[in-house]
């Protein structure tokens, strides 16, 4: 038996368990009911807005403005000046990558939290122990992990792209690339949580702490990014995950792709402290 | 069935001479406590070793450091020839039945003991075969589908000892395997563990309850706050203060008499067992020589002798070691 092998029968198990859990079940439903909640309050105020300017008769006058690129550009920062694509997706899935991205690492940290700690509290790690390497239980458990979130933002964004596809100011084609590249980015920033999750796992026995600390490093990371803001703490704005994400949606490699490698960057740290924290310990 | 297995292709560790286990000058420092205080233990295959000792001796640190759990911070553990502490090495030659481990309570019995199988190196349909063996073995055929979260203790501890024994590993640790059990699962398991024994498998034991220890074992280690006390085989153990017991179907016998008799030099009395243990004068021959002088002696005072047997048991010999 190799390690793969391992990591894939581990893997494999956690997501039949996954599969029959309650818990699984009901934050999938539960994010799709508060994802589809907002989406419907955003497509009612825009329809409000859209029915607004049309009996004001200042459309033109908006569109003159560039009011609509104004307000994308208020979301994604001034760097997506240059990425027309971003300007021709339909504004919804617009909204629901970024909703996706502010909600889903709080999804991550209460979908795993528990993976290593509920198993260092019952000990029932050590079942696993003594035929598995630790390193393979850990990577076949965030894989697991990760594949469930992978199945919820491949079935919202579905669900997104088919609500939006008669949008008639949008293309078939760029809304379907512009949905994957949007998909493909989600993970991307995902793995980098789903990796801090299992840290905080492996750190601790009970599942409480761990879900306590996960997400205390949440708002600690997003302090981070607020306490950049100020002149003489601007360098802490590197250490947050987040000052990596407008880049992302760049279409200049030299752009998106020092983003890219700064994610998988977080991700290997928090995995590797997690790997380091989990070899060590008494089981 | 571990065909898989690194250690099963290491011609070394094929060698019947090879210790199942071998444990040099263990030490295992929790802070300033020392739990474990230069443990050396050998068990050859087929053995059945036992491990005796009050709480806090150190015997569930031991199996913890021999499983990998728990790492030492001095000595060596070899596990069938192979260095422990790499689960490359130990996989599906090391069964464990950990003391407070309790099985992951949403999977069920079937699918826990399947996923152990498997992660040991068996294909699917051969992992499922051996883990339904086992659970018929150890008298749970039926559970194959209840999560281990509804199981009762005993039924646990049961499906517990089945996963510990998947595979036909080379050395299994059973940490209070009949703790929590009721008398007829107990019996019953003791009986597993003498078909196991016969197989080639060997055991390492820890258990309170001494006279299953003396069943069960062929030799032990003493233990007491991390340190060993006293180690051999059992017969060693239990023999070596020279004691004869003598179960009377009274509670009256001669005394005097045997107080008197020359290769008596001490004799007391329990009431309660009607059991008299007879220590014999040291210098004797044999301690035949002793038994053939009291047995005379009661049969021709008209005492009925129920039993008789030789040495210290083990609870005595424990609690003379303290």
């Amino acid at each position: 038996m190799n390690r793969p092998q391992e990591i894939a029968l581990v893997c494999g198990h956690e997501l039949n368990r996954a599969v029959r859990s309650p818990k699984a079940a009901i934050l999938f439903l539960l994010y799709a009911l508060v994802a589809s909640f907002s989406g419907f309050i955003f497509i009612h105020v825009t329809g409000a807005f859209d029915e607004q300017l049309d009996a004001l008769h200042m459309r033109d006058l908006v569109d003159q403005m560039g009011v609509y690129r104004k307000a994308v550009l208020l979301f994604f920062g001034e760097g997506a000046a240059d990425q027309a694509w971003l300007f021709q997706m339909p504004p919804f899935l617009l909204f629901f990558y970024k909703f996706n991205l502010f909600f889903l690492p709080a999804f991550a940290v209460l979908m795993g939290f528990d993976q290593l700690s509920g198993e260092l509290q019952t000990r029932s790690l050590r079942y696993l122990a003594t035929r598995a390497h630790r390193s393979s239980v850990l990577l076949g458990k965030v894989l697991a992990q990760f594949a469930i979130l992978a199945l919820l933002v491949v079935l919202m964004s579905l669900g997104a792209l088919l609500f939006t596809r008669a949008a008639p100011e949008s293309s078939w084609g760029v809304t379907l690339l512009g949905t994957l590249r949007f998909c493909g980015l989600t993970l991307l920033v995902m793995s980098a949580y789903l990796s801090l999750t299992a840290l905080f796992s492996a750190l601790t026995r009970t599942p409480l702490y761990a879900l306590i600390f996960a997400l205390c490093a949440l708002v600690f990371l997003w302090l981070l990014g607020a306490l950049a803001n100020f002149d003489s703490l601007a360098f802490l704005r590197w250490l947050s995950p987040a000052t990596y994400e407008p880049a992302l949606i760049s279409t200049k490699p030299g752009e998106v792709l020092p983003s890219v490698a700064a994610y998988l960057a977080f991700s290997a740290l928090f995995l590797g402290g997690a790997l380091t924290r989990l070899r060590s310990r008494d089981l | 069935m571990n065909t898989a297995t690194p250690s099963s292709q290491d011609a070394p560790a094929q060698n019947a001479q090879t210790p199942a286990l071998a444990i040099e000058g263990l030490v295992k420092r929790f802070g300033a406590l020392t739990a474990i205080d230069g443990l050396s233990l050998t068990i050859a295959p087929g053995e059945t070793h036992g491990f005796i000792g009050p709480n806090g001796a150190g015997k569930t640190t031991t199996f913890s450091l021999i499983a990998g759990f728990l790492s030492a911070d001095a000595g060596s553990i070899r596990v069938n020839g192979q260095a422990a502490g790499d689960i490359s090495n130990l996989r599906g030659v090391i069964g464990v039945l950990p003391q407070d481990a309790l099985l992951p309570p949403k999977d069920t019995v079937g699918r826990a003991l399947t996923l152990y199988a498997r992660l040991q190196g068996m294909a699917k349909a051969e992992a499922e075969g051996e883990a339904r063996r086992w659970l018929e073995r150890v008298g749970l055929k039926d559970s194959w589908k209840a999560p281990c979260g509804t199981l009762s203790h005993g039924m646990a501890k049961r499906v517990g000892i089945a996963q510990a024994f998947l595979g036909a590993p080379k050395l299994v640790l059973l940490d209070e395997p009949t703790a929590g059990l009721d008398p007829k699962s107990a019996h019953q398991l003791r009986e597993l563990i003498r078909s196991v024994r016969e197989s080639g498998t060997a055991l390492l034991i820890s258990s309170h309850n001494l006279s299953e220890l003396e069943a069960l074992c062929d030799s032990a280690t003493i233990l007491e706050r991390g340190r060993v006390l006293t180690q051999g085989a059992l017969s060693e153990l239990t023999s070596e203060l020279n004691v004869i017991r003598v179960q009377i179907a009274g509670n009256t016998f001669p005394e005097t008499a045997l107080r008197d008799l020359w290769v008596v030099h001490d004799l007391s009395f329990d009431k309660a067992s009607r059991t008299m243990s007879i220590t014999l004068t040291a210098g004797l021959d044999a301690p035949e020589v002793g038994i053939a002088e009291v047995l005379k002696l009661l049969l021709r005072e008209g005492v009925p002798v129920s039993g008789l047997s030789k040495g210290h048991g083990l609870e005595a010999r424990v609690i003379s070691l303290k």
